[in-house]
């Protein structure tokens, strides 16, 4: 089938949160799906007119010197959409085509996707252009302190709390979270999350997402009235998210009958024996699924796993994994989106109008930023749970959170997508309109 | 051929030629390339050798390995780019890991090296010489790190403007969000 990108380029379709075209600006569609969840919404113009502006937006040049010794500036963002319902929270990614709108539009995202968590939290998202495989970690250290720095009038635990994101990690959250220590003279850990455990971190991170996914998964299929023992499962990308997944559905009860990854697929009706799977790839050198054998496990490709006879489908992998192409063949009942944006624009209306519900990534993959919010509590505390606190918690706010956004789906008669989006944005202006216009 | 000769001629363009030219000697390229690999890699990470950056390579390093594979990348896109005219830009893109898994996870950087090779025509051509270089590569590879043989070390993908445009296949991920690939080189 033949995606007819130009013909829905012109229209809104709330909730898919991902540029469909190359030539598509991020902060242009999110205005777009914001235009449309408002109308919906009945949203007061004055809080829609809020809501279309970030709040506070920081371009920052970074001067560092390098290796060699000449000095190389960066430019540098920090973009809060909206603190109305706390402190903002978001990734910053080090890349160089990070530019304005993109950072604009993903801080935006940040705002909907705490608030459909229900989580304190506005959102912000920040970025730095560089290409860091270029830059020694000396180099890499010197930019993220002179860059925290730089933002930290408008960062803070109160305020802005930055995470990792594309090719920013654990060590780069510590040097943040130095760099304030060192220029507040005490320790700030609290101002940042995604650090090592060794600097107040939270067990249960890594796990998360995947945790959050499998949990969203079976609350769906209590709705359904579907018992687990008789559901089967298929999950695309056996990496972070989709191991841990298809980890805790099978000891949840359901049968994984698929799992791939970009190494190709394996199959086997009966139930695949997931912990055997587990410790094939934790002993590949690449952590892949290439080279698994087992009696009645057949191989078949990524393709091929989209579009397999199950109840339930996980794409955990990459963006726009199904797409106008294959969405018409996908014959699962139910779609939990693990990975971010797996599903086209085209797709989505495709599977609407065939009638298959689709748990977005906003909700679906939301157990990460909840287990974020976690370390940021533990943080201010300096008090730190075990990781059966970090997971009772985790699954007490993503049930509540299907729970509300299933409902107010079914309440608004839309599907769970747009309910998520409409849902969120909702409860941010309701924030702003219960704190008032200052002064 | 040109456009107006095939036309003359009433051939049909199949969307690939026939490799006009001898392909260039692909051992001679991989083992520059890793050669410049290591010594990039020693740069970045301050060793005082190539032969540290060979040992870190070989005992798995993460960072090590991340400086050696992009230098890797940058020096194959230079060559394609020098060799082929229909190649506009080259990307390198770990699309095995989320932005989660590099986050959060213990993920290994061992090749294959994954490339976008993006072209304003896709030409066996340039098929056929991406293939030399990966088997160069493969062989090179086990010779320098004393490791077995590996059944890939690049993996290329090649993506025209339709692909990216229509977001067929790979060319998906050139405009990709949450993955972004980095662009190693351009025209």
């Amino acid at each position: 089938m033949e995606e007819k990108v130009e013909e829905v380029l012109d229209r809104p379709h709330p909730g898919i949160v991902v540029a469909e075209s190359p030539r598509e600006n991020l902060w242009h569609t999110v205005l777009a799906q914001l235009d449309d969840v408002a109308r919906r919404l009945k949203l007061d113009p004055g809080i829609h007119a809020i809501l279309r502006q970030p709040e506070r937006e920081l371009t920052v040049a970074v001067p560092v010197r390098m290796d060699d010794g000449r000095i190389e500036v960066f430019t540098g963002y920090r973009i809060q959409h909206s603190s109305a319902r706390g402190p903002c929270k978001g990734g910053i990614r080090y890349h160089p085509e990070v530019n304005l709108d993109e950072v604009r539009g993903l801080a935006a995202l940040m705002t909907w996707k705490c608030a459909v968590v229900g989580i304190p939290y506005g959102g912000a998202k920040g970025g730095v252009q560089c290409d860091p495989r270029q830059m020694s970690e000396d180099e890499i250290c010197r930019m993220t302190r002179r860059y925290t720095a730089m933002i930290m009038p408008i960062i803070g635990s109160r305020r802005d709390i930055p995470a990792p994101d594309v090719n920013t990690n654990a060590q780069i959250m510590a040097w943040i979270s130095d760099t304030v220590s060192m220029l507040e003279r005490k320790t700030v850990i609290d101002i940042v999350t995604g650090k090592p455990i060794s600097l107040g971190g939270s067990v249960g991170r890594r796990e998360a997402t995947g945790r959050g996914v499998a949990i969203v998964a079976r609350e769906l299929l209590k709705r359904r009235r579907r018992r687990l023992s008789d559901t089967t499962v298929a999950v695309q990308g056996y990496g972070n998210v989709g191991s841990v997944a298809a980890t805790i559905l099978q000891q949840m009860g359901c049968k994984i009958v698929a799992v791939s990854d970009i190494s190709g697929g394996l199959y086997d009706p009966r139930g695949l024996d997931i912990p055997g799977i587990n410790r094939h790839v934790a002993a590949h050198p690449q952590g892949l699924l290439e080279g698994y054998e087992a009696p009645g496990v057949e191989k078949f490709s990524n393709d091929d796993l989209l579009v397999s006879d199950v109840d339930v489908l996980i794409p955990a992998a990459l963006e726009h994994q199904i797409h106008a192409g294959n969405a018409p063949y996908v014959q699962a009942e139910m779609i939990v989106e693990g990975a971010n944006g797996p599903t086209t624009r085209q797709a989505d209306e495709i599977l609407q109008e065939r009638r298959i519900i689709v748990v977005p990534d906003i909700l679906a993959n939301a157990g990460g930023v909840v287990v974020s919010y976690f370390e940021w509590v533990q943080d201010l505390q300096c008090f730190f749970w075990d990781e059966a606190e970090v997971n009772r918690n985790l699954e007490r706010i993503m049930v509540r959170s299907f729970e509300e956004v299933w409902d107010f789906s079914q309440q608004q008669q839309v599907p769970l997508r747009l309910g998520a989006t409409m849902l969120a944005v909702d409860r941010v202006a309701r924030a702003i309109q219960a704190r008032g216009i200052f002064p | 051929m040109a456009d107006s000769t095939m036309k003359q001629l009433g051939m049909v363009d199949l969307g690939f030629t026939a490799p006009a030219v001898q392909l260039p000697d692909a051992t001679s390229a991989a083992e520059q390339v890793l050669s410049d690999a290591l010594a990039f890699c020693a740069q970045k990470m301050r060793f005082d050798s190539c032969e540290t950056a060979l040992s870190r390579l070989r005992q798995g390093d993460r960072e090590a390995c991340t400086y050696c594979f992009y230098s890797v990348a940058r020096r194959v896109a230079e060559f394609l780019g020098a060799w082929d005219e229909n190649v506009k830009a080259v990307y390198i893109c770990d699309y095995d890991a989320t932005p989660e898994d590099l986050c959060f996870a213990e993920t290994v950087q061992s090749p294959p090296v994954h490339l976008l090779v993006r072209v304003d025509r896709k030409t066996s051509a340039l098929n056929s010489l991406l293939a030399a270089l990966d088997r160069a590569l493969v062989q090179k590879y086990a010779e320098l790190t004393a490791m077995n043989r590996l059944a890939c070390f690049l993996d290329a993908q090649v993506v025209d403007d339709a692909d990216v445009e229509k977001r067929i296949g790979y060319g998906t991920l050139l405009s990709s969000i949450h993955h972004r690939p980095l662009q190693v080189w351009s025209r």
